[in-house]
């Protein structure tokens, strides 16, 4: 298991909202605008990382019948820490994401990616597991978000740009057309699930073909040496 | 896993063909609307054919676009896109901006119908689909009503409200909507919906077509007529609650052009007659509880998820299998329960 | 030999508990130092947060918490203060209230008058739809918050025979908070 192979599954090939099909329930609550995006997929990203290495670091020396328990008070260990320093610290973002971040206790991604790899896996594996999966998972939380509040607001960047007295998390963005003409409804719930259907469906039909072209091209190569 | 292939022969031969096909349907369902648009034009002027006009145009565009752009064939020349497209608009608030039906078109055409295999495949009717879209996003726009030209004269105001908002308020109507106005669509609403005598015309020549069946109209309308009879609501007389909630709002319109729509209702008789009492009883519960008006849309596009199951549960009679046959089916498996049963207590 | 295995899964489950106290042991250790470095900024931010809301519905020097009041049959109201100059004499009353909007629970503070006239609202936690109810908590200039200073007892929405006029689409986060206006109301009146 090579740091490129793991950056590919982590970003593409396996990543954890679009392929795995983990931790969708915050990825379709708090994306509506980019600044949550950004805020809550680096904190899922630390707390993911942290979490692996620990449980990695650990993994030889928890009893295999506790090691459910033992996972999950790390994680929520984790989270409230993340939790304490955001309120502390960034105040703005604790507000807006509100109760999304003490439920990253239970987003399946640290607790899959700590059963699925991490117990398995050294240190080192374990903790560019976490960085790339948490880049997959903030990725994807960008791409709906900035998706969602174009078609809905007519904005980009809320909350990052255009800051009222420059208090970062204020502010209504980049106004790229007038709001009255967004369609209100990618911003509530239906519009997260329609926009992360139709994401999952891209990055289906994308993962097919380029799967279909590795057969043909092994196919022809077979020829070839048959030839 | 793919799905398995079947194949199986019809019928023998020699067969008769039929010459309609898609596209026939669709024609008829265009000839049938025309009454309708004809009264939308003559209460809301020639420039309330601008949005059907972006309306149809758009649909057709992104049909033939989504295809394209996935390289399958192209499926504009069956016409159900430039019917989604009228239907789309029909059940846009006249004097909506020309904007707005592109944007619910993109909706119906490509999220509900093409990506879900595109026409016979989708679960959900486009074209309501599209309206709810809308209706959800733009609220201001979308209920928003035009003084139809009758009206000019009585109301003083461009806008004004529909008998739907009065009886949802529970005030009484004013003088100008009386039983006659409302039926000939002397009345502000969706560009389509407004006059029930020009829909049942069209409903009537769909019939004789034998392009949709009377279940679904009938045993919609029936529920709603039965239902507000039964209950009634206070401050209005029993039948005038009834005859008020039959003519006002989309409920023809969608009893004969959006409940009866092939691939998102059932295909059997009893499932039919069910399906239209689901929407019509769907329809009076939100119009008398729920937070809007208007419920016909919502109510069809509830029932349209529920299709699949109504197919299900009432399968047609195979062919050679009498009904006696089904009885005695019936009760030797009631027979194999009762001794399963005994054989469990004694043993 | 079953006596055996027995007391052996015995000694086992001792070690799991063993294991997973060391476990919650440590998780607490780490927690209890970073609750103890954020505990006085988060204090700071919230109690910071309040001074704004209450500045923000009725500025005055002192606000002096009362007990005494009745509050409605909820359980809303969760703190009530009265507002003093400085001289001592009563200029209003300022509540904090807990009750429930369209979507779940909405914190706000609530300015009173002398004469029992709502001087403005402060939404400082909610979950209501954004671009409908979420406008409630706007405090731009010209925002919804602004039509409901000047309510006095009595005051209802528009829809419900009163004067003020609900946010579009969200009628429900409307009423809600015109209601807990006038329970603010009722309990100010209480204190006599």
């Amino acid at each position: 298991m090579n740091i490129k192979q793991q950056f590919k599954e982590g970003l593409i090939t396996n990543n954890p909202v679009l392929v795995q099909l983990i931790g969708m329930c915050a990825t379709m609550a708090i994306t509506t605008s980019l600044f949550n995006g950004i805020g809550m997929g680096i904190s899922v990203l630390v707390i993911l990382t942290c979490c692996n290495v620990v449980v990695s670091l650990i993994r030889k020396v928890i009893p295999n019948d506790i090691r459910l328990a033992i996972f999950v008070l790390v994680i929520a260990g984790f989270v409230t820490i993340v939790d304490l320093l955001l309120q502390a610290y960034i105040p703005a973002l604790s507000a807006s994401l509100g109760v999304f971040i003490p439920l990253i206790v239970v987003n399946c991604i640290i607790i899959g990616r700590a059963e699925a790899f991490c117990q398995k896996n050294p240190i080192g594996p374990s903790f560019f597991d976490g960085i790339f999966q948490g880049l997959g998972y903030t990725l994807v939380l960008i791409a709906m978000c900035v998706i969602r509040e174009f078609l809905g607001k007519g904005s980009f960047g809320t909350g990052i740009f255009h800051l009222v007295d420059g208090v970062i998390g204020t502010g209504n963005g980049i106004q790229i057309f007038p709001a009255e003409y967004g369609a209100l409804v990618m911003t509530l719930p239906i519009g997260g699930f329609i926009t992360l259907g139709c994401l999952i469906a891209l990055m289906q039909y994308a993962l097919k073909k380029s799967e279909k072209k590795k057969e043909k091209a092994l196919a022809e190569q077979k020829e070839k040496e048959a030839a | 896993m793919t799905p398995k292939e079947y194949t199986f022969d019809a019928a023998y031969q020699p067969q008769v063909r039929a010459k309609r096909g898609t596209q026939n349907i669709m024609l008829d369902v265009i000839i049938a609307l025309l009454p309708a648009i004809a009264v939308g034009v003559w209460q809301f002027g020639f420039a309330a054919l601008i949005p059907v006009a972006t309306s149809v145009a758009s649909c057709v565009f992104f049909e033939w676009a989504y295809r394209k752009l996935l390289k399958k064939d192209s499926s504009i020349g069956d016409l159900s896109a430039v019917v989604t497209g009228l239907l789309l608009a029909m059940v846009l608030p006249a004097g909506a901006p020309w904007w707005v039906p592109i944007i619910g078109a993109f909706f119906a055409i490509v999220i509900v119908k093409q990506l879900y295999g595109g026409i016979g495949k989708n679960f959900l009717n486009p074209a309501l689909a599209g309206r709810a879209f809308l209706f959800a996003s733009y609220a201001t726009i979308m209920t928003k009503w035009v003084t139809p030209a009758a009206l000019k004269g009585v109301v003083d105001a461009t806008t004004m409200a529909t008998p739907l908002s009065y009886m949802k308020a529970g005030a009484e109507l004013p003088e100008y909507y009386n039983y006659m106005s409302m039926f000939l669509g002397k009345m502000p609403g969706c560009f389509g919906e407004i006059s029930a005598v020009a829909l049942l015309i069209g409903g009537l020549y769909l019939i004789c077509r034998k392009v949709i069946t009377w279940h679904i109209p009938v045993s919609f309308i029936g529920t709603v007529a039965v239902l507000t009879l039964l209950f009634g609501h206070e401050g209005y007389g029993r039948v005038d609650w009834m005859v008020c909630n039959l003519l006002s709002g989309g409920l023809m319109l969608g009893a004969i052009f959006m409940a009866t729509d092939y691939s998102t209702s059932p295909v059997t008789a009893p499932g039919r007659l069910i399906y239209g009492f689901g929407c019509g009883a769907l329809t009076v519960l939100i119009r008398v509880f729920g937070g809007f008006p208007e419920g016909v849309s919502f109510a069809i596009l509830i029932m349209n998820c529920c299709a699949w199951f109504l197919d299900k549960l009432t399968p047609p009679r195979q062919f050679g299998v009498t009904k006696e046959d089904l009885k005695a089916k019936k009760a030797a498996a009631k027979a194999a329960k009762k001794e399963a049963k005994e054989a469990a207590a004694n043993g | 030999m079953a006596e055996k295995t027995e007391k052996k899964s015995g000694n086992q489950i001792v070690k799991l508990a063993l294991v997973l106290l060391a476990v919650a042991a440590i998780m607490a250790f780490v927690l209890g130092i970073v609750n103890e470095i954020t505990k006085d900024r988060i204090a700071e931010i919230a109690a910071e947060k309040t001074a704004t809301a209450y500045a923000n519905v009725l500025e005055a020097p002192t606000y002096d918490e009362a007990t005494d009041f009745t509050n409605d049959e909820n359980q809303t109201i969760t703190k009530l203060s009265v507002a003093k100059n400085d001289a001592g004499e009563t200029t209003g009353y300022v509540a904090e209230t807990t009750f429930s909007g369209a979507q779940g629970m909405i914190t706000m503070v609530v300015g009173l008058d002398d004469t029992y006239t709502c001087t403005g609202v402060y939404i400082t936690a909610h979950s209501e739809t954004s671009g409908l109810g979420a406008k409630a908590a706007e405090t731009t200039a010209g925002a919804w918050r602004d039509n409901v200073v000047g309510a006095t007892e009595g005051t209802a929405l528009a829809k419900d025979g009163g004067t003020i006029e609900a946010i579009s689409g969200a009628t429900i986060t409307s009423r809600a908070v015109v209601n807990e206006v006038q329970s603010v109301i009722a309990a100010a009146k209480s204190l006599g």
